[in-house]
């Protein structure tokens, strides 16, 4: 104990040195359980957004491609597919159910998803999980939107408002559709998945927004002249509304509505998700779709295809991996350094601990428990910095990436990795250590210089 | 992982074993052909027939993974089939050369060009859908790397 004491003292003494050294061990702690953690976050999010889906289809395009533009929203697919193509491979024999996705509209910088009601019922994330409400239900008709978690909550909307949703992708758009406003009726639970970010509205409204009559009308600074869209409001849909839809009271109002048309009759859709009576079938059905002459389009197994982007980044992640690690020698390395040099300054005050009575061993132990101080104090300095880069860094990965990273516990592996830290910060210390157990006493004792 | 859930140790297959005996099997090359053609939207040799005694057997068979279900570490649902790339760029093999595997608590998988053997229940399973087909599917216990 009055060894640790001493210790702990004559580190004080060199608070400089000691400081910096601290830090750099700190800086690189930090460092490297970030990245790890940015990292298994990463794939826990990208693995959880979809389950349950056997193939999703698209126009020809890369595997990963397809998989990145219809799932994940990074990236958009270059072209789309035909609406005959979608009912010809619905109809086939096996299908037990399709999702038609279309994208490319955006809402204040989310996306807008085009789908119909499958999207609700077959729609699996997690391990297999539904998507479930926590206001409202699935839209009826297409004057309705569905909301992911995070779309409610930066924007504060709430059931039964009106929303206007943009042509196009991007946080503005001067072509607005705003002669078509859509009514909230349900916001869905947190997912933890692109789905949080995502507006989801009928086909339907989809093909409303870039109907022919709304095409090149809208030029930038100019208003909208349309105001009679009759063909917007064939449905016996109650908007009078409009002007008052701030006051909660109407809501219920809106959320009777009555149940419409979903699809319309879209000329393309960007993919589709499908699902099969048997698993069995996804390969045959996969190459055909591969095959199909009358357009060229990609069929894609979600698992499969993930696997492969991990392949791709998984030399990424090493790559990284290596760095942070090469960073936490080189601090390591710098504690050395100053452990080594200040050895030299210190040979006074180990003779003078000899003289009253040290032993050899206990210069041993007092030179290696400095060590295992400055180590361990770097460590928890570098968990504190750690903790703190999360809390700052959460909102921007999750509104940037989609990454949800969560303030949770240390994992066995983070722990594992201070572990080593801490141990090979105790090697090192024990280099300066046997040095100083050589001197003898009188080395110190003697004036040379 | 524990194989003594059985007191027997597990039979070893192979995929001539899923072929009932004399039948004369299609074979995968020529059943699909590169184009998309109407008549093959499921499987080529759809009503291969499966050896129906295997039902319920304890059995340990070597194949390709491809994955359906699962998170980043494992994969607790996937197709084992007799050759690699079924699923990328050769006609896929008819139903009864592909078993459909879960496995309750997956099983990590790092490579997908490796090849694996599976120990598990096998179970001949037809699917209600009008196609009447038949399949194997597997409730796995083990999985090791495929050694000859």
């Amino acid at each position: 104990m009055t060894l640790i004491n001493l210790a702990f003292k004559s580190i004080i003494n060199r608070k400089a040195s000691v400081l910096l050294t601290l830090f750099t061990i700190a800086i690189s702690v930090m460092l490297l359980l970030s990245i790890e953690r940015v990292r298994q976050e990463a794939k826990q999010s990208f693995s959880s957004t979809i389950s349950g889906t056997d193939l999703i289809v698209g126009a020809r395009t890369g595997d990963i491609q397809l998989l990145l533009s219809s799932v994940f929203r990074i990236g958009h697919a270059n072209n789309g597919l035909s609406w005959q193509s979608y009912e010809y491979i619905k109809a086939q024999k096996g299908v037990a159910w399709t999702i038609p996705i279309s994208l490319g509209d955006s809402h204040k910088g989310f996306s807008v998803l085009g789908s119909d009601e499958n999207y609700f019922e077959h729609y699996r994330y997690g391990s297999k999980q539904t998507l479930s409400f926590e206001h409202g239900r699935p839209y009826h008709n297409a004057q309705e939107v569905v909301l992911g978690s995070e779309v409610a909550k930066q924007l504060h909307y709430h059931l039964g408002q009106e929303i206007v949703v943009a042509h196009g992708m991007g946080n503005t758009s001067f072509h607005h559709h705003d002669d078509n406003p859509l009514v909230i009726v349900g916001i869905l639970k947190p997912t933890g998945t692109p789905v949080d970010k995502t507006l989801h509205v009928p086909l339907k409204a989809i093909e409303q927004m870039h109907g022919p009559k709304h095409t090149g009308t809208h030029i930038i600074g100019r208003k909208s002249h349309n105001d009679a869209h009759d063909h917007d409001h064939d449905h016996d849909h109650d908007h009078d509304h409009d002007h008052d839809h701030d006051h909660h009271s109407h809501n219920y109002e809106a959320l009777n509505s009555q149940p419409g048309d979903l699809v319309g009759k879209p000329k393309q859709i960007t993919a589709f998700l499908m699902g099969f009576d048997s698993p069995l079938y996804t390969l045959q059905v996969r190459r055909n779709i591969n095959t199909y002459q009358p357009e060229a389009l990609s069929a894609i197994m979600p698992g499969v295809t993930l696997r492969e982007l991990w392949g791709m980044l998984d030399i990424v992640e090493k790559i990284l991996m290596l760095f942070s690690g090469v960073v936490v020698l080189i601090s390591l390395l710098g504690m050395l350094t100053t452990l080594l040099s200040s050895l030299n300054q210190r040979r006074r005050e180990l003779a003078i601990l000899r003289s009253v009575g040290a032993r050899p061993h206990h210069i041993f132990a007092l030179m290696t428990s400095e060590a295992v101080l400055i180590t361990a104090l770097g460590c928890m300095v570098g968990l504190a910095l750690f903790y703190s880069l999360i809390l700052i860094g959460k909102g921007v990965l999750q509104a940037q990436f989609g990454i949800s990273i969560t303030l949770s516990m240390l994992s066995s592996y983070e722990l594992l990795l201070l572990g080593v830290i801490m141990v090979s910060g105790t090697f090192i210390g024990a280099i300066p250590a046997v040095r100083a157990y050589f001197y003898s006493l009188n080395d110190g004792m003697s004036i040379k210089v | 992982m524990s194989l003594s859930i059985n007191a027997a140790p597990p039979k070893e297959i192979f995929w001539d074993d899923l072929i009932p005996e004399g039948h004369e099997q299609i074979s995968n090359q020529d059943a699909a052909s590169h184009d998309g053609d109407d008549k093959n939207w499921v499987q080529p040799d759809l009503d291969a027939p499966v050896v129906k005694a295997l039902d319920g057997k304890n059995v340990s068979l070597p194949g390709f993974v491809v994955p359906l279900e699962g998170n980043s570490e494992v994969i607790t649902e996937f197709l084992l089939v007799p050759y690699f790339g079924a699923c990328i760029h050769v006609p896929p093999p008819p139903p009864n050369q592909i078993v459909h595997v879960k496995i309750k608590n997956g099983v990590p998988i790092d490579s997908l060009y490796d090849a694996i053997t599976v120990t598990g229940t096998i179970k001949v399973e037809s699917h209600k859908s009008e196609l009447a087909q038949t399949g194997y599917t597997m409730k796995a216990v083990g999985v090791a790397p495929f050694e000859l």
